[in-house]
């Protein structure tokens, strides 16, 4: 496992050394930590930086980072990765390696690999994506599980959420795969809502508050629940490879002013349509409910957050209300159920 | 075969739970089953996590809820025998442990109500089971002897 990592470093080093034109540098902050993200090839960098544009900051005065992001391109560059060349087409095969204490993991998909050293904090690896680019869950949300990881070894745990803020308090979206989360979440920001993520979010506990960070500024629906939302479909990046299912939309390019990096948590809602209603309601849930709503899609997946994710779900719906939200035919009226749950906290 | 001179201790390796609102939420991280038990189930489910042996947490369930403790022995063991089943508890064998004894009523006044009995339900829910059961979940990752704010991950300017 060494001397894969060690190959793919040295691997990047030769590309960074043979294109040094193409090389380009971005920092972010991910989670408030300074991250520095260099890709050799523009088209990778453009692939992988788009749904992470919203946390883009300053480079940190002292130069040092809680992760250093380093991948080429190994069609732009002609370096290939020294496992051997990737595929031509992409399909969602993907291997996981882990070391035997964990301290490094390399995710091999069709047309990547890369691997993440967690002592270091150091992502390294490569990628040879076609004239039509990644896979549309790659684009929306790149490197996701390593990046999970990484979050994971900060204290903050990705949870399989959304989260929409107004005046900097969030209402946290729940549930499982179907349960709305992306519809609840985008009808939000497009009725005025700080959009921080639809499926994915940072879950930090400090002090008896938690705060929950962007991670992407993305959000993926399926085809027919697109169609209900037409400010939208100007920015939709269709499918264009067999295995994509779902388009992506980068809110940050269609609302930038009102993508956010985090929000405190005053509230956590579930959603779950109902066929023949037409406008929305909301009631209390049980934290206990709610925690069955959210936890098991968050904690079990591979390379999820285990017990701290769980903890961390169970500690927030100790501190701040939960909340059903029943959908219906007119999304519209989803912001103000949100709001008068905002209304209800702030008036408790 | 459990009885109430079992010890049963909680799957630790395999199994996260919390407790709220008198509810056990219950994860098995191997398989991605995962459970609810309320009531006398959660009783059940938070004596057990506390380490109390079968015997006292059936006298538990009998204190606490309207039940004849042969009944309440019953139950429980049938229950914990499902816990078993699922992977959520290991036995390790027998044990004479008296951890937890019944509280004595106090002189002077009338015993403490009891609460309306239930027989203890496990709900099962097998969805991100069966999701996963062709991409089974990793085992979960070690921690790290580290802790963030001194990287070495600076290879270059």
């Amino acid at each position: 496992m060494q001397a894969v990592v060690a190959g793919l470093e040295e691997a990047f080093d030769k590309a960074r050394e043979q294109c040094p034109d193409r090389c380009v540098e971005v920092y972010f902050r991910f989670a408030g930590m300074p991250v520095r993200f260099r890709a050799i090839g523009r088209e990778l960098a453009g692939h992988v930086s788009r749904a992470l544009s919203h946390l883009e900051a300053e480079a940190p005065g002292d130069g040092r980072f809680e992760l250093d992001i380093a991948l080429w391109d190994a069609r732009d560059t002609g370096v290939p990765p020294p496992c051997g060349p990737l595929a031509e087409v992409p399909d969602e095969n993907e291997e996981v390696a882990r070391s035997p204490d964990d301290a490094l993991i390399v995710q091999s998909r069709s047309q990547s690999v890369i691997a993440l050293d967690r002592r270091r904090r150091r992502i390294v690896g490569c990628a040879a994506y076609g004239d039509r680019g990644p896979l549309l869950h790659e684009l929306g949300k790149p490197l996701q599980q390593l990046l999970g990881v990484w979050y994971l070894d900060h204290d903050v745990p990705l949870i399989h959420a959304g989260l929409v803020a107004r005046d900097g308090k969030g209402v946290l979206v729940g549930g499982t795969g179907g349960a709305g989360k992306s519809t609840t979440t985008v009808a939000c920001l497009l009725g005025g809502f700080d959009y921080l993520g639809d499926d994915r979010v940072g879950l930090c506990g400090v002090g008896g508050c938690f705060v929950g960070h962007s991670v992407f500024n993305s959000a993926m629906f399926f085809e027919e629940h697109l169609a209900r939302f037409s400010a939208l479909w100007p920015h939709v990046v269709a499918p264009r490879h067999a295995c994509d299912r779902k388009p992506v939309v980068f809110l940050s390019e269609a609302f930038a002013e009102r993508v956010a990096a985090s929000a405190a948590i005053a509230a956590v809602v579930v959603p779950r349509f109902v066929a023949g209603r037409r406008g929305s309601r909301v009631h209390p849930a049980s934290a206990a409910a709610t925690l069955l709503s959210i936890a098991p899609s968050s904690v079990v997946f591979p390379l999820g957050p285990g017990r701290a994710g769980l903890s961390g779900v169970a500690n927030l719906l100790r501190t701040v209300p939960s909340f059903s939200l029943e959908t219906g035919e007119d999304i519209t009226m989803i912001p103000a159920c949100l709001d008068r749950i905002l209304d209800r906290v702030a008036a408790s | 075969m459990i009885t109430p001179n079992s010890r049963v201790v909680l799957n630790e390796e395999e199994v996260a739970a919390e407790h709220l609102d008198g509810e056990a939420i219950i994860i098995n991280l191997a398989n991605g089953s995962y459970y609810s038990t309320a009531g006398v189930g959660g009783v059940i489910w938070g004596d057990l996590a506390k380490g109390w042996s079968l015997a006292a947490t059936c006298r538990h369930v009998a204190d606490l809820y309207d039940v004849d403790a042969r009944q309440a022995e019953r139950d429980v063991v049938e229950f914990v025998t499902e816990l078993l089943n699922e992977n959520l508890v290991t036995h390790q064998g027998e044990t004479t442990d008296q951890q937890y004894a019944s509280a004595p009523a106090e002189a002077g006044f009338p015993p403490r109500d009891r609460e309306p009995y239930a027989a203890p339900v496990l709900e099962a829910y097998r969805d991100m089971a069966d999701m996963l059961a062709l991409d089974p979940p990793m085992p979960g990752l070690k921690g790290l002897d580290w802790k963030p704010g001194t990287p070495d991950n600076s290879r270059d300017g």
